[in-house]
């Protein structure tokens, strides 16, 4: 025992209280009247009165003391009487932390696929993630996903108004489309070979608003038409329907997914 | 223990899972532990108290000894019972909804009533004012009837420093009592 357990403005032993002393007034046995008289006494009195009063039982123990248990169940039966531990307590949100935890990871993880494969079936992303994650979802689904070989015919282009398609550079860091494999070219040996869009759909496969009538939609010098190819050496992009109609893959095939046969 | 049954038959039957035994045991200790639990834990000392019987009937096969060693197993989990309570309420406020049954303007016997209160809020001022030790050891010699050697067990101290816990605890408490007076 430590000094400092001690009152500061205590005695350190008090010759009126020997321990045979101190043993029958805590026992309260052999006092007679005159123990609870004095001071000390009556403190001893006070504190035993505390533990007279028998509380009413309450809650789990109210039931056990009513029925009883059956020994044979006491394992269970004790889990379900005893109140939960303190560390039980504790556990439980930081088991609900990590469902939660888990559960975002998991929608994360679901979101950024869906967001990868829209993409990839758009065509959109850089060339050798394309190759990628096409090879991917080509092995895992059923569907067909646009490749660097095959992308560019199958992405619509807009055509800005006022701009020439033929001149039409790609956007946004987007793969430049190769003139040798995307598009397929005429031959025109007097115009120099420029950079084509991925796509050149027909003046009446391009969206916006209807020509005014009696006004043409191309502007003099402008390529392009029904009749006109863009420029560039007769070759079929690889990949490509050879059948009518297929070419510009924007109007006959749906951006990216095409099922797998 | 019973008119009919001394404490190894209570305490047998208590194994058993039988209500009479139980209730005999809670009869014979559940006063001490509850004056106990009062005096450290005021708030909801009876909630508290049946919490500490529930885990001692549900564990009874954990326990082998007399009625004193029964004694000492008691309130060692009624110790620990009572530091965790006061270790839970210290971290958190304590907020009491308003009961009319406890307040004492609406209730029959507020007289006496407030008589045992005044006696217990006493004790109570004159314990808060004592060394934790020497209150400790003073409440469990005295509610829980342990020897010295028990209290010195429960409270990791040897047993001479327990018994001078115990009188520099009485000590104090007549100076206290003698300044303060006794209530009634």
């Amino acid at each position: 025992m430590s000094a400092s357990n001690d009152a500061p403005d205590e005695m350190t032993s008090d010759p009126l209280i020997d321990d045979a002393y101190v043993e029958r007034l805590l026992r309260r046995r052999g006092l007679g009247a005159d123990g609870d008289r004095d001071p000390a006494g009556s403190f001893v009195a006070a504190i035993a009165d505390l533990g007279r009063s028998t509380p009413a039982p309450t809650g789990a123990l109210a039931v056990l003391l009513a029925e009883g248990f059956d020994p044979a169940l006491e394992p269970s039966a004790a889990a379900s009487l005893e109140e939960p531990s303190r560390s039980a307590l504790r556990a439980r949100p930081r088991r609900r932390a990590g469902f939660r935890l888990g559960v975002r990871i998991l929608a994360g993880t679901g979101i950024a696929v869906v967001g990868l494969a829209t993409a990839a079936s758009a065509g959109v992303l850089p060339a050798p993630v394309q190759e990628r994650v096409s090879g991917v979802l080509e092995a895992t689904t059923p569907f067909t996903f646009p490749s660097v070989r095959t992308s560019a015919p199958n992405a619509p282009a807009v055509t800005p108004p006022g701009s020439s398609p033929g001149r039409t550079a790609p956007e946004d860091g987007r793969r430049a489309p190769d003139p040798a494999t995307d598009v397929p070219r005429t031959t025109r040996p007097t115009t120099p070979t420029v950079e084509l869009p991925a796509v050149v759909p027909a003046p009446d496969e391009v969206p916006g608003p209807p020509a005014a009538p009696g006004r043409s939609e191309l502007r003099p010098g402008q390529r392009g038409g029904p009749s006109e190819q863009p420029p560039g050496p007769s070759e079929r992009a690889p990949g490509r329907d050879r059948s009518p109609g297929a070419r510009g893959g924007s109007q006959l095939v749906p951006p990216g997914l095409v099922a797998k046969r | 223990m019973t008119a009919a049954h001394g404490f190894d038959e209570v305490l047998a039957a208590a194994r058993l899972g039988q209500a009479w035994a139980l209730t005999a045991l809670y009869r014979s200790y559940a006063g001490a532990v509850a004056g106990y639990v009062r005096a450290r834990s005021p708030a909801e000392p009876d909630d508290l108290v049946s919490e500490i019987f529930t885990s001692v009937f549900t564990s009874l096969d954990r326990f082998s000894g007399d009625e004193a060693d029964f004694r000492g197993w008691l309130f060692t989990i009624a110790q620990r019972r009572v530091v965790d309570d006061l270790r839970r309420r210290s971290r958190r406020v304590d907020t009491t909804a308003y009961e009319p049954a406890d307040d004492a303007r609406q209730v029959a016997s507020a007289e006496q009533d407030s008589l045992d209160r005044m006696g217990e809020q006493w004790v109570r001022r004159v314990l808060e004012r004592l060394v934790p030790d020497q209150r400790e050891v003073l409440l469990l010699r005295i509610l829980g009837d342990l020897t010295v050697e028990q209290v010195a067990g429960l409270v990791g101290k040897s047993p001479g420093a327990v018994k001078a816990l115990q009188r520099r605890g009485l000590v104090a408490a007549e100076k206290i009592v003698r300044a303060e007076g006794v209530p009634l």
